[in-house]
């Protein structure tokens, strides 16, 4: 059903953005920072964040909505990066390396999160939102009770002082950087991690051409809808689960990139906050849990990151106080994603009535 | 069952590959600690004393390392070669010796400077 | 206690069928806690005290997860919107210095209107979003909290006991019921037996009080309209029924549940967490309700009462128990896996009368 192109419709189907735009007019003003220093951090932001946010398109395009359980992507990559500080890799080979251990993690745990999901269908957020909170769990107890004692570390440095468990942060050293500073290039005094977004642009190269392959293909066919891709001969459990294994992966290496651009590990708490603010971005650029675009995931990170470098500043000129800006940033944060998901309800519920509404016309 | 057979060759042959181009890469980007000392070395017969005028010249800097000191080297890489340049006090002559270390997985070498001058076979001081 | 899901003791095999192995299993598991309890140097009646305290603390919280679940709306993971008129409740209750059971009472008083209040609205919101209630719930939830995080640090509080030292305003984070209304519930008529064993009567009277208010009102005229709208929407519209009057009811119960739950709850832990705290506190809950049988559209009160149980039980004895023989603290990861791997079980399993 083609709706006329029109002012209204193009508003209400970017409302979101349109929102935060305006959000972003008023508050960007109102933090006092220099648009230099905001382009500065949002290049650095994009570079680092994007193919977290990518990750999240394949499971979208499946009909599996967002994809909490790319947090164990995450986790798989935080894995690999833990064990290469161990082994004392630096440089590239080390990012190189990390990604190679954390790819048959990260392929089994997406595995175990999309046969799970296979069991949930029709509640697939919620459980994968769930299923990130398990595997923080079974993370946990690998991170803080197996390594160094059943699992050798050998580098003291890493483990916490009574002996055995990973410590709670870590700095990279040798690591810190590594992609980024590849080649960059100095534009208008701002240093542009050339590599990083070449890295970047290969995933979204390879995303689009994903979804021209039969398998792509399949997977947005039991997107639309699952009964007629089953009838259709398609494997649907399979390529469900092929879904989630390719976001887990883009996001094992997503948080690669991002790790090694910040240059220290919060062990247990880097990868929580990965899927909320993930998905809050992939949200604010305008996608639904049915539809992502490429376009969704830059605008988003863009816009979500200046909400946030913006709030503290904002918060704390307009009321005051800077923890107040804090708890600011926290509400906004959650609000946008209740928001959408608010608004995309009511969308739907808008547009099945005047379905219903043209149906019954028809009718008579 | 060819193709099946196939494609499982494939795979096994694509994770060798993988796991073989983990050590390359970590051998290549593994990194090492050196620590290179001035003092009296003693082995078997020969004594050698600590050296004067020493600087190393393989680091981003020279670094120079009077008697009885000790300085770490950080280096990246399979092997690494250590260069020591060494100025006679009352000559004001300098040689240089170079001196290549493999390292491969090793990450924590204890090495004697007098020794490596001296030509000796192993100056190593810990293993 | 209310045991619809008991069938008569010779048919052995469908009591399994009915009450799920994994039910059994943990129950079994939980047995086995208390006989290797003592072996370790772990004291029963301590151990079995803290269960009970527990049961009585968390139960009403549980209980709030029944009416939404019945009124087909999933799972109530805003839970937090009725914790929060909890938190203004007992907040306001101890800045006017009312102390006691009378302290209590008033919490209960000023936190249940607006619990009303925000359960209409959450309502409305829930009446929006239907198929995807608990992702929003979620959301919802976790903004009001951070909202009111803002707020706890400008609302006009006093009481010198409450707000931060050196600027005078500002609530603190954690503020004591010491000397308020601490352990209120569970010393009444509490029975205590030698130097160990402790039994909150109050806290459980209050618990059975409240069950059987729910109970009871799913007998009326309005409860069984309300579970006929969460297992056969059109039929409940066909007789007249109005679905999202029916859903903004149970939203509002299961809200003024929640903050009821959470003035308990708080009474028993003697402490009462602002800010970030109340962000993960459905968890628990969903995952009790869910342990205990429930499904994502139907739960009773036996699921309630059995579920608290076992979960309680289960939290406070692996910690003991495990900590005591490996000597390590793994309290909260095993608390994490065991939570999250009940709800995830629930979330899998084909409930009857599927929703969408």
């Amino acid at each position: 059903m083609k709706q006329k192109y029109s002012f209204k419709g193009a508003l209400i189907s970017n409302l979101v953005p349109i929102v935060f735009l305006a959000f972003a007019a008023f508050a960007v003003p109102m933090s006092g920072l220099s648009i230099q220093y905001l382009l500065e951090e949002m290049i650095t932001r994009l570079a680092r964040d994007s193919l977290l946010v990518l990750s999240l398109i394949i499971p979208v395009l499946a009909g599996m909505g967002l994809n909490f359980g790319m947090v164990l992507g995450a986790m798989a990559g935080q894995i690999g990066l833990v064990l290469v500080v161990d082994w004392g890799i630096g440089g590239m080979p080390a990012l190189l390396v990390a990604a190679l251990v954390g790819t048959p993690i990260s392929i089994g745990l997406g595995y175990f999160c999309g046969y799970i999901l296979n069991l949930a269908k029709g509640r697939e957020m919620v459980t994968s939102y769930i299923i990130g909170f398990f595997m923080n769990g079974a993370y946990q107890f690998l991170l803080l009770y197996c390594m160094g004692s059943i699992i050798p570390i050998s580098n003291p440095e890493l483990l916490l002082s009574r002996g055995y468990g990973i410590r709670n942060s870590m700095d990279l050293p040798n690591i810190r950087q590594v992609l980024d500073r590849l080649v960059s290039v100095n534009i208008f005094g701002m240093n542009i991690p050339i590599v990083t977004f070449a890295v970047i642009a290969a995933f979204c190269v390879f995303i689009v051409w994903f979804k021209g392959t039969k398998i792509g293909q399949d997977m947005r066919a039991v997107g639309r809808n699952r009964a007629v891709a089953n009838g259709a001969g398609i494997p649907v459990e399979k390529t469900r689960i092929m879904a989630i294994i390719i976001s887990t992966l883009i996001a094992c290496y997503g948080q690669i990139v991002s790790l090694q651009n910040l240059g220290t590990i919060n062990t247990y708490n880097s990868h929580e906050q990965v899927g909320i603010f993930s998905i809050a971005a992939l949200l604010v650029g305008g996608a639904t849990a049915e539809n992502a675009s490429i376009v969704n995931v830059f605008l988003g990170v863009f816009l979500f990151h200046l909400m946030f470098v913006v709030s503290p500043m904002a918060g704390k000129n307009l009321l005051g106080d800077a923890q107040l800006g804090e708890y600011f940033r926290v509400f906004v944060s959650y609000g946008i994603i209740a928001v959408s998901l608010l608004l995309h309800a009511w969308k739907k519920r808008h547009e099945m009535l005047e379905r219903r509404l043209l149906e019954n016309s028809v009718k008579e | 069952m060819n193709v099946k057979l196939r494609r499982n060759l494939l795979r096994v042959a694509l994770c060798l590959i993988a796991v073989a181009g983990g050590f390359l890469l970590s051998l290549v980007g593994m990194y090492h600690s050196i620590i290179l000392d001035n003092s009296e070395f003693s082995s078997a017969g020969a004594v050698l004393p600590p050296l004067e005028g020493l600087r190393v010249l393989s680091e981003a800097e020279p670094v120079e390392m009077s008697p009885d000191d000790r300085i770490l080297v950080s280096t990246k890489g399979p092997s690494t070669t250590l260069v020591f340049e060494i100025t006679s006090p009352e000559t004001q002559q300098s040689r240089e010796i170079s001196y290549t270390l493999h390292m491969g997985f090793k990450k924590q070498f204890f090495l004697s400077v007098p020794a490596i001058v001296g030509g000796g076979k192993n100056p190593f001081l810990v293993e | 206690m209310k045991n619809e899901d008991r069938k008569p003791k010779g048919r052995v095999g469908e009591f399994i069928a009915n009450f799920g192995w994994p039910r059994i299993i943990i129950a079994i598991f939980l047995l086995l806690l208390f006989v290797i309890a003592p072996f370790i140097g772990i004291d029963i009646g301590t151990s079995l005290s803290d269960m009970l305290v527990r049961v009585g603390m968390n139960g009403i919280l549980v209980l709030a997860m029944v009416p939404m679940i019945q009124s087909g709306c999933g799972l109530n993971f805003g839970l937090p919107l009725g914790i929060i008129a909890g938190l203004v409740g007992a907040v306001t209750s101890m800045e006017q210095n009312w102390q006691g059971l009378f302290g209590f009472g008033m919490a209960l008083l000023l936190a249940i209107p607006l619990a009303v209040v925000l359960g209409i609205i959450y309502g409305y919101f829930i009446n929006m979003a239907k198929g995807d209630e608990m992702m929003i719930g979620t959301y919802v939830g976790f903004s009001i909290v951070a909202f009111m995080s803002m707020m706890w640090l400008r609302l006009p509080y006093k009481n010198p006991l409450l707000v931060w030292g050196f600027s005078g305003t500002g609530l603190r984070t954690t503020i004591s019921l010491n000397g308020f209304w601490m352990k209120v519930l569970d010393n009444f008529l509490a029975i205590r037996i030698g130097a160990h064993f402790f039994f909150p009567t109050g806290s459980f009277i209050f618990f059975a009080l409240c069950c059987v208010l729910v109970w009871a009102f799913f007998k009326t005229k309005t409860g069984i309209a309300m579970s006929a709208v969460g297992s056969n929407p059109q039929f409940a519209r066909a007789h007249g029924v109005s679905v999202d009057r029916m859903r903004i009811i149970s939203v509002v119960i299961s809200t003024v549940l929640g903050a009821v739950g959470m003035v308990v709850y708080e009474q028993s832990y003697g402490f009462i967490q602002l800010y970030m705290g109340p962000l993960y506190m459905a968890f628990p809950a969903v995952a009790a309700i869910l342990l205990g049988g429930a499904t994502i559209n139907s739960a009773t009160i036996s699921n309630v009462v059995i579920g608290t149980f076992l979960f309680q039980g289960i939290l406070t004895m692996t910690p003991s128990v495990i900590n005591g023989m490996l000597k390590t603290d793994m309290a909260e990861v095993i608390r994490i896996l065991v939570s999250n791997g009940m709800i995830l079980y629930a979330l899998t399993r084909k409930g009857k009368g599927m929703p969408k």
